[in-house]
């Protein structure tokens, strides 16, 4: 598109010189060609307009803007412009004294291409200098600025007729567009941003484009006469104006620029107290890493104030030092100062101490080796915990005002968060990290309940949900011949992480004294002197155990003071929980124990059931804070005896669930149903 | 659950009420602990008002059995609920600790023993 624009105004321009070197041939050797003069204003409308229209969308498609590269790029325009112009000029100068002098075909062509450098040139100036005026525009600004712009294109019409457009008759538009150009330079927001350096820079710049730009202007002056009509390729209001406008904003830009110098240093630290507080904003969302938070802390209030020694200390939740930041200050000299100003009564843990000259405060002992003049201390906050403190020191006298004392505090302020944050978002992980190995103690934990239960001569079943990661329920059955079956269930007392270690405690028990067949009191007693040493003092187990003997069909049974086991009886279609004397294991830790434990027999036949279960199933609550209760169990058992084990679990679960309406259960849930078959 | 412990004669008596849980034994744990340390030797407890008590909960009672027998501590507990008293009687504690209908039948025991 913009190569389109170029070449246009290329063809133009050679257009219009043509035209002027047919019509001056013409007038040297007497014809007339008759060329209408509006062929060359065309032209040149072309020309001037296709080169604005170049620069607009060149200069107009620069994505960052870089204040000195754009000057720099339009002082090498021009300075390529004024080479050329001067080449010319000076080859102009060297045939002066032949026969070319009087040629009146070359000096034009020669004309003609200075106009087309001027006007590359200022169209080139004209569209930087539009977005240096349009630098945090006004909506004002963009307006006046455009009205101006187009106004510009419009006195190009002025092109078609041939009349001299840069006399007193034009005044009442050059004049108005003269004050606009003025009151539009005015726009120089660009300079502020610039540092002391890059100002220097632009200033160099500056004056460079001004001095081509009077050059220019001497050239504008020499211009000659257009030898056959007033249509001239920059000797109009449009080529005027914009000569006016350059020559304005650099030399505005060049005073505004100078003016600036000696408060740039201000700016510039205005502007590092932003980027401060952006950098310690930014470490608030995403930094957890303290150390980089303190870093960056310290380095803005270190810059802010222009100190030139300072110490920043973090204390960790007990108090100890976790780190130190130091610059220009030893860790001995920031000890020595702590201790000096503790034992001089001053609680910098507590309240901020500025010392405004060092060297008159008189301390209880001597900082002479602390060559500094005065001090500013300022104590570290988060979450309403002292984390620790901030020292800077200056060489100078009184060198903490009252505005970058609160800037500091700002910083603090800001860093606490971000230091609170991070605290946080570090606690976060943590806690994932203990879920993630809560999920393992819960794959482990289920790996010691049996994977699958079933039996060709008995229908089990059984269910388990623990109400936390890990729970305290176990259950077990071992087979130790085709007609003999071992099964506990027991629930051992607290919850949680503490009750599955002692369930893995039980799991082994159990396995270590099932292969001796004894009665089930027996395993009772020799189970409780185990658990007794390694059980601590409040931690006890309930626990059922059953030997079926399904030759004999007969069921031995200890309970442990465990919920009692419920048994339903085909034949008299009862169901009933079996009454036996028991105490839990771990509670009596001596061999008293025997007197508290009993095994009572029971027989069985064909579709009697057994139910075990935790308290968890018996004790889950409704909204009423009512119990599941014992009733209730006995109820569901009888009516769905005709099911199989499977389905009496699910029925039995499904109540459990209805009764609590859904809720998490408050204990672990365990059943265990054998239906005999 | 709120402990609030008086002495009545010589007796100390604990009163609980609420929820006796795996968070709230603790507390019921410091104020048994407080007591032998104190050398009461009658200790009632009334659970008129004890409305659940978890396992951990009679983990606490059954953790200083020992302790009060070796110490000759008179510790009965009194007024239970239908509900605790069942919780007692499953795990086999009503044959290690003593319990009783009321304030009045707990002190008379002792007097008696």
């Amino acid at each position: 598109m913009s190569k389109s624009y170029i070449l246009l105004s290329l063809i133009a321009w050679m257009s219009a010189a043509m035209f002027d070197t047919v019509y001056l041939f013409g007038v040297n050797n007497h014809v007339n060609f008759l060329i209408p003069v509006i062929f060359k204003s065309v032209s040149i409308n072309i020309f001037l307009i296709g080169t604005m229209l170049f620069f607009k969308l060149e200069i107009g498609s620069v994505q960052n803007l870089n204040f000195r590269e754009m000057l720099w790029k339009t002082f090498l325009t021009a300075a390529a412009s004024i080479l050329v112009i001067s080449t010319i000029k000076l080859f102009a100068g060297l045939m002066k004294d032949t026969v070319m002098e009087s040629n009146t075909l070359i000096t034009n062509l020669f004309y003609n291409i200075n106009a087309a450098f001027i006007t590359i040139f200022l169209a080139n100036s004209f569209y930087v200098f539009k977005r240096l005026v349009l630098y945090q525009k006004t909506k004002l600004i963009q307006q006046f600025w455009n009205i101006f712009e187009i106004t510009l294109y419009i006195v190009t019409g002025f092109n078609f007729f041939d009349v001299e457009q840069i006399s007193q008759q034009y005044l009442f538009l050059l004049v108005p567009l003269a004050i606009s150009a003025f009151v539009l330079a005015f726009n120089v927001r660009w300079i502020p941003y610039l540092n002391f350096n890059h100002k220097w820079q632009c200033i160099l710049l500056l004056t460079l484009i001004l001095a081509i730009s009077a050059i220019f202007v001497d050239f504008y002056l020499d211009y000659h006469h257009a030898y056959f009509s007033n249509v001239d390729i920059s000797r109009n209001i449009f080529s005027f104006t914009l000569f006016i406008f350059v020559i304005l904003y650099c030399l505005i830009s060049l005073l505004v620029l100078l003016f600036n110098l000696p408060t740039s240093s201000v700016f510039e630290q205005k502007f590092e107290e932003v980027l401060g507080f952006q950098k310690l904003s930014q470490t608030s969302h995403v930094e957890n890493d303290e150390n980089k938070i303190y870093n960056v802390l310290f380095e803005s209030c270190y810059n802010t104030v222009l100190a030139d020694a300072g110490w920043l200390e973090i204390l960790d939740d007990n108090g100890n030092v976790t780190t130190v930041v130091l610059e220009h200050f030893t860790r001995e000299q920031m000890y020595k100062m702590k201790t000096v100003l503790r034992k001089s009564g001053v609680k910098i843990n507590i309240e901020p101490f500025l010392a405004k000259d060092l060297k008159k405060i008189h301390f209880k002992e001597s900082i002479a080796d602390i060559n500094f003049s005065s001090m500013l201390i300022l104590p570290l906050y988060s979450n309403g915990h002292r984390i620790g403190t901030l020292g800077l020191l200056r060489k100078v006298k009184d060198g903490f005002d009252k505005e970058i004392i609160d800037i500091v505090e700002t910083y603090i302020s800001q860093a606490s968060i971000s230091i609170q944050n991070a605290r946080l978002i570090n606690e976060a992980i943590d806690n994932e990290r203990y879920k993630a190995q809560l999920n393992v103690a819960r794959k482990v934990q289920q790996s010691l309940l049996p994977s699958k239960i079933d039996s060709e001569v008995m229908d089990m079943a059984a269910y388990y949900e623990s109400a936390e990661d890990v729970g305290g329920d176990y259950y077990d059955i071992f087979n130790k011949s085709d007609s003999h079956y071992s099964v506990v269930i027991g629930d051992v007392s607290g919850k949680s992480t503490s009750a599955a270690f002692n369930m893995a405690q039980m799991k082994g028990i159990f396995h270590g004294l099932i292969h001796f067949q004894m009665p089930p009191h027996e395993f009772m007693i020799h189970a409780n002197r185990a658990l007794s040493h390694c059980f601590e003092k409040s931690s006890f187990i309930t626990l059922t155990m059953l030997n079926i003997d399904l030759a004999k069909k007969q069921i031995d049974m200890a309970r442990a003071g465990h919920c009692p086991t419920l048994f339903f009886n085909a034949k008299t279609n009862k169901a009933s929980f079996l009454a036996s004397e028991g105490l839990g294991l771990g509670i009596v830790r001596n061999e008293t124990y025997e007197q508290y434990i009993e095994t009572k027999s029971i027989a069985f036949d064909k579709d009697d059931i057994l139910l075990l279960y935790t308290d968890g199933i018996t004790e889950a609550k409704n909204e009423e804070g009512e119990e599941f209760g014992y009733d209730l169990l006995l109820d569901i058992v009888g009516q769905h005896a005709a099911l199989n084990a499977k389905e009496i679990i699910k029925i039995v679960m499904e109540e459990v669930m209805k009764f609590t309406n859904g809720s998490k259960p408050e204990d672990d849930y365990t059943l265990l149903a054998i239906k005999f078959i | 659950m709120d402990i609030i412990t008086s002495k009545s004669e010589e007796y100390l008596v604990i009163e609980i009420s609420g929820d006796l849980d795996a968070s709230s034994s603790m507390q019921l744990d410091s104020v048994i602990a407080q007591a032998i340390q104190d050398k009461e030797k009658k200790i009632i407890v009334n659970c008129k008002n004890l409305n659940y008590i978890s396992s951990a909960g009679l983990g606490v009672f059954m953790s200083y059995i020992q302790d009060f027998r070796d110490n000759g501590i008179f510790f009965s507990l009194y007024d239970l609920s239908e509900k605790v008293r069942n919780v007692f009687n499953i795990l086999g504690l009503e044959k290690l600790i003593s319990i009783y209908p009321s304030e009045s039948d707990a002190k008379a025991a002792k007097h008696i023993s």
